[in-house]
């Protein structure tokens, strides 16, 4: 008869996890990012979920008060007017810079001669500050001054007009962000196999329906993340309006951003602005859960 | 403290911390009228005599206002837009006309509303019929629309002084008489101190604060607004050095009362403001948002709202 000893199990080692061997090193390599992630985005982000919910004025501490900052931002009509505007700006910005893009990108791709001061020319105002930005385009759209109307013969009060403010601010936004999505669109396409445009040319298949049928498909994953990109930037607007109206005249270009930082910072009004702050992100959640679903990044 | 004017120690007291002392004032700024020399001579008019009537202001401002060929303001007469250098408008005239934001005990909002809607009036008459001011002016940037010479005449305060004096010939006047009393906009600067761990710094802070309000003749007379101590006023050569520009802005002094009403929300109440109820409630009228006859009770609504609070 064999004895058989009884089965044990293998002793706990200290620097294993389910019989793998822990490597330390990959995690404190990774610390530098991750402490200053937790403490200056987790953390903030994890207060500003509390303080939505009080009223604090920063000279006293927060005081608990439920619902009450959501309920009083629901009755707000200047709030309202501020979402309204930032979903106009979402829906001016996003399918302009989209397809600016794709043209530029489509265009710089044909390397016709000059395409290499196009490809910079094109992308650089990507790099250029905001400030920069919203002190430009206060002077080119001036009303009596401004090279806008001179050159198109025109008298639009772009940024003073409670009708055009807005739409002088898109004017300054799609200049500014039109080079990211330039560029992304330029490398998906320089990344399409040449192999398959040219069977389709074989194939008898002409410059558009090769566009239609074969590049545009291949470049669903890029526009996808370009119009969510896009759409957050668009939906958290702030700098453009700061500079170039304060979201001014009336309210006509005030955005979310902008009315949050009037009632956060201007008038020391945190919990308010917390909770619209709150509101917003879950507006850009929903915008962006919608759009990944109906923009399917598989490509065809 | 004793040197200090009335005035000063008056706006120097902030509700939220129970009307207590939140800065050591260092100037006092009223507000006064910019005229535009170059535009005024341009158009035939004496600068050594700007207007301090409505009358003589009126006609300074059909003087001054051109037309391009589409009979577009260029420039306007004043410098107004929809925003914070209208909602100063306002309120000056509107005082000037016997208005008042609150009862003196601060319960009440509006005192006199009617003389709030003939200020408005006097506005969108100034604006659409006599047709010297304009709104077109971009209110992030009203100074630098002021210097493009969008308009050829600014309400607007001290501070602004020095910058525009290197870029234009300008000439300043008291702001005219519109209405029967004459008032204008003030606004307080000085210096905020703050609680520190360290108490025993106190003492020397409050040392180096007293040294510069004691020292403060410089900035009172060619750096910024005027003085809040009395013994500054009474020297003898407080006008004179502070140059023949900044003269009316001083005098206005006197009569300098339009500033924050003391309660919570006092930012609502200010006359000089791009964001408050005031400006919510004047632009929505200035660009046809909504109709003059709801102007009043809509802002008197709400800020009787806002002193319920308290």
């Amino acid at each position: 008869m064999v004895r058989v000893a009884p089965a044990r199990h293998a002793p706990r080692h200290p620097l294993r996890w389910q019989g793998e061997r822990i490597d330390w090193a990959g995690y404190v390599f990774v610390l530098p990012i991750l402490v200053p992630f937790v403490l200056f985005t987790l953390v903030p982000i994890g207060f500003g979920l509390f303080v939505a919910f009080t009223e604090w004025s920063i000279a006293r501490p927060p005081q608990w008060t439920g619902l009450a900052n959501i309920q009083a931002a629901l009755n707000d009509p200047q709030l309202r007017q501020a979402f309204g505007n930032t979903l106009r700006y979402c829906l001016i910005i996003v399918p302009s810079v989209t397809l600016l893009g794709l043209l530029f990108a489509l265009f710089v791709n044909q390397r016709w001669p000059g395409y290499v001061f196009a490809r910079a020319a094109l992308f650089s105002p990507y790099v250029v500050s905001a400030t920069v930005v919203g002190i430009v385009w206060v002077w080119i759209l001036d009303t009596q001054n401004g090279i806008l109307n001179q050159y198109l013969g025109i008298r639009i009060p772009w940024l003073s007009s409670t009708s055009w403010s807005l739409v002088g601010i898109s004017i300054a936004s799609v200049w500014w962000d039109v080079g990211l999505a330039f560029i992304l669109f330029l490398a998906a396409l320089q990344d399409i196999d040449p192999e398959v445009l040219s069977a389709a040319k074989i194939d008898g298949a002409g410059r558009l329906q090769s566009l239609r049928y074969i590049t545009l498909p291949l470049l669903r994953p890029t526009l996808s993340l370009i119009i969510t990109l896009q759409s957050i930037s668009s939906l958290r607007i702030y700098s453009q309006v700061h500079l170039m109206t304060d979201g001014r005249p009336a309210g006509s270009s005030m955005s979310v951003m902008n009315y949050i930082v009037d009632f956060g910072i201007q008038r020391f009004r945190f919990g308010y602005a917390s909770a619209i702050a709150l509101m917003l992100f879950a507006l850009i959640l929903v915008v962006t859960l919608v759009q990944r679903r109906l923009i399917r990044e598989r490509a065809t | 403290m004793t040197d200090f004017t009335d005035n000063s120690l008056r706006l120097a007291r902030y509700p939220n911390f129970d009307n207590g002392l939140y800065l050591v004032p260092m100037d006092a700024m009223a507000m006064a009228q910019l005229i535009n020399v170059n535009q005024a001579t341009g158009a035939g008019l004496d600068v050594t005599q700007p207007p301090t009537t409505g009358e003589a202001w009126n006609a300074w401002m059909r003087t001054l206002t051109r037309y391009d060929d589409q009979g577009n303001l260029n420039p306007a007469g004043m410098t107004m837009g929809t925003d914070f250098s209208a909602t100063d408008a306002w309120g000056i005239v509107a005082y000037q006309m016997g208005f008042r934001r609150t009862t003196d005990d601060l319960k009440t909002a509006c005192v006199n509303p009617e003389a709030g809607t003939r200020a408005l009036r006097w506005m969108l008459d100034t604006l659409d019929t006599q047709r010297v001011a304009t709104r077109e002016i971009n209110a992030n940037d009203i100074y630098k629309d002021f210097t493009d010479g969008h308009g050829s005449s600014l309400w607007i305060g001290p501070w602004v002084l020095s910058g525009f004096t290197k870029q234009l010939n300008l000439t300043s006047a008291e702001i005219p008489l519109i209405g029967t009393e004459r008032h204008t906009y003030l606004e307080l600067g000085g210096l905020q101190v703050f609680t520190q761990r360290d108490t025993s710094r106190y003492a020397a802070t409050m040392k180096a604060i007293k040294w510069l309000s004691d020292n403060s003749f410089e900035w009172t007379t060619v750096g910024r607004g005027g003085a809040a101590r009395k013994s500054i006023l009474a020297r003898p050569d407080y006008l004179s050095s502070a140059g023949t520009i900044r003269k009316p802005f001083i005098d206005a002094l006197q009569y300098a009362d339009i500033g924050p009403v003391p309660v919570t929300a006092a930012a609502d109440f200010s006359i000089y403001s791009g964001s408050n109820v005031l400006y919510q409630e004047l632009s929505a009228v200035l660009t046809g948002s909504k109709p003059v006859e709801t102007f009043m009770p809509d802002l008197c609504g709400r800020w009787q709202t806002l002193l319920d609070q308290g």
